[in-house]
């Protein structure tokens, strides 16, 4: 069965954006030049409140990321994401968690979706529900 | 009709060294605090032996290797699929390896294909491998419109 996730609501200010590039070692110029967010950022905050919403186990691995762009984004932003949960799959004692993940600008525009498959020993303690939260 | 073109075009190779003080950061800034990044104790008792960088920043060089080359084309069309094939662990030198392998005109823009990957610089482990596309000229015609 799948489940929706609200996954909340993100300001893009232009520290919070300088945040992620300086860790992950761009340089700000040209997202600045043009007042755009770089994508990825995006992504990250998706997978970030995922991973807080699903309450997933310590260790759980990162497996495959799909990422498409519907829109711009511009600094300063807010960006709000919703995200449905797979039925989990069992393999070779591996749980695979898939969510597909969408992110909508304040005017309600989808700028973003994506989808993670995240793995966890299927005997850890894993509470992909989003009936955690 | 489409055009379809195959090109080998490199693109510009990002390269970083995974350090504790990167991870840390990155855990601050994507909310990703996975122990498994910043825990030396935990993650010594997981199957990966030690600390290793997040899946997405690996995946970052990749789309600074894209920003380079497509600049806001990329920031504005970008798409990619990738998978995680293997850890980044700390000490390791990392670099995206991008290239252009297919163009195809489309009504207003090109649609280019590149195959991306992330490897290991010392032994070319792949780490992450997939593709990306971006609409290249989309981005100024929607400026202009």
């Amino acid at each position: 069965m799948e489940q929706d996730i609200d996954l909340g609501s993100w300001q893009l200010t232009e520290e919070r954006i300088r945040q992620y590039l300086e860790a992950v070692g761009d340089s700000p110029e040209l997202y600045l030049q043009h007042g755009l967010a770089p994508p990825l950022a995006l992504s990250a905050y998706a997978l970030g409140a995922l991973l807080e919403k699903l309450n997933l186990p310590p260790g759980t691995i990162h497996s495959l990321q799909e990422m498409e762009v519907a829109g711009s984004v511009a600094i300063g932003q807010e960006i709000s994401g919703r995200a449905v949960l797979e039925r989990p799959r069992y393999r070779a004692g591996l749980q695979f968690t898939t969510v597909a993940y969408t992110l909508q600008d304040g005017s309600g525009a989808t700028v973003q979706t994506g989808k993670t498959t995240v793995l966890t020993p299927a005997g850890a303690d894993a509470k992909a529900s989003a009936g955690t939260e | 009709m489409t055009e379809v073109a195959q090109t080998l075009a490199e693109l510009p190779v990002v390269a970083e060294t995974i350090t504790q003080q990167r991870l840390d950061a990155y855990c601050a800034a994507a909310g990703d605090f996975n122990p498994l990044h910043w825990e030396a104790e935990f993650a010594a008792g997981t199957q990966f032996g030690g600390i290793i960088a997040h899946g997405m920043l690996t995946l970052a060089l990749i789309a600074r290797s894209m920003t380079a080359a497509y600049g806001q084309d990329w920031l504005e069309t970008g798409a990619l699929k990738v998978r995680f094939k293997g850890a980044a662990y700390l000490g390791d030198r990392v670099e995206s390896r991008c290239r252009a392998t297919k163009e195809e005109q489309q009504p207003g823009y090109k649609l280019i294909t590149c195959a991306v990957a992330v490897v290991n610089s010392d032994t070319g482990q792949e780490l992450v491998t997939g593709t990306a596309t971006v609409k290249a000229g989309r981005a100024a015609i929607q400026q202009t419109a």
